[in-house]
């Protein structure tokens, strides 16, 4: 046990463990099959009711799974500004999902000409450009590696898209799984490092 | 070179390792759970409890227990006073290792 440990670094730990479980990822995996699912069926108006379902999933998997194993903590002090950052962040999320919702139902019933030809060079161009802006403020603010590679694979999936004039929900349902995969990953090893603690011995 | 000084106030019941890193811990959040605690040190649950007490009741730790979904749940929160006297053992540490020789002889 390191007895003059790094407070700055000891505080980081404690944070970054929270971001290490996976979870986001998987919502974030299950949100982009939700939109490929929605627009697939023609229903493009429920995407962003489909996030708002969503984000009580990230909430409920975050107490069962992370708290259960890592316990709970709040952040003193000079965190109260990262708490509001994570409030920010969860009402920009919200905010940005349901616009996007809105935004498609727009295009799809063409309410917006101009939105619709500016947005009609890659399909569902609104989609990636969220997702990219939510990754890269996520990897800002938390600067862990994992979301600039994956704000770069979004990235990539809006470039093929229009290179190869392919469906862009194809790239949508490809990046969802790329999600799941990498949050179930995480959320494997995570577990594996944390199991549920002996509380009786 | 001057001498290290080691502080003859310097507190036992934060100098051992393991109430160390759980006030380590409790230091750099605001508050945290049992587990939060138990998982981060390492120590085990009966350690941790018996540590605990010893600094709550030296007035260093709060300890509250509440119940979250229906299940008992213990949160532990440094109090002033364990926070104050941290701070002037870190100090003092600081000052003790600072005073050492870069190599030893």
């Amino acid at each position: 046990m390191n007895t003059l440990q790094d407070l700055k670094q000891e505080e980081r730990t404690s944070f970054l463990t929270y971001f290490n479980d996976g979870i986001l990822e998987i919502v974030v995996g299950v949100i982009a099959l939700g939109i490929f699912g929605w627009i697939k069926a023609d229903i493009p108006a429920l995407v962003g009711a489909w996030a708002a379902v969503c984000v009580p999933l990230w909430a409920l998997l975050k107490r069962k799974i992370t708290a259960q194993r890592i316990g709970l903590v709040n952040f003193k002090g000079e965190s109260s500004f990262r708490k509001k950052r994570s409030k920010q962040l969860f009402r920009s999320g919200l905010g940005i999902f349901l616009l996007a919702g809105i935004v498609i139902f727009m295009i799809r019933e063409n309410m917006g000409a101009g939105i619709n030809a500016t947005f009609h060079a890659i399909p569902l161009l609104p989609f990636y450009l969220i997702g990219i802006m939510g990754l890269v403020i996520l990897a800002l603010n938390i600067k862990l590696k994992r979301y600039w590679y994956l704000a770069l694979l979004l990235a990539l999936a809006a470039v093929v898209s229009y290179y190869t004039g392919a469906d862009g929900l194809t790239g949508i349902l490809v990046v969802g799984l790329v999600f799941l995969g990498v949050g179930s990953t995480l959320l494997f090893q995570f577990m594996k490092l944390y199991p549920k603690p002996n509380l009786a011995d | 070179m001057s001498d290290p000084v080691v502080p003859q106030d310097m507190d036992k019941l934060i100098h051992e390792p393991a109430r160390l890193a759980i006030m380590t811990q409790l230091y750099v959040v605001e508050s945290a759970d049992f587990i939060f605690v138990m998982q981060r040190t390492g120590l085990t649950w009966g350690n941790l409890s018996s540590h605990l007490s010893k600094l709550e009741n030296a007035g260093y730790v709060a300890v509250t227990k509440e119940f979250v979904d229906k299940k008992p749940h213990t949160l532990l929160k440094l109090t002033p006073h364990g926070r104050t006297a941290f701070e002037t053992y870190r100090e003092q540490m600081e000052a003790m290792l600072a005073g050492l020789p870069k190599q030893s002889i």
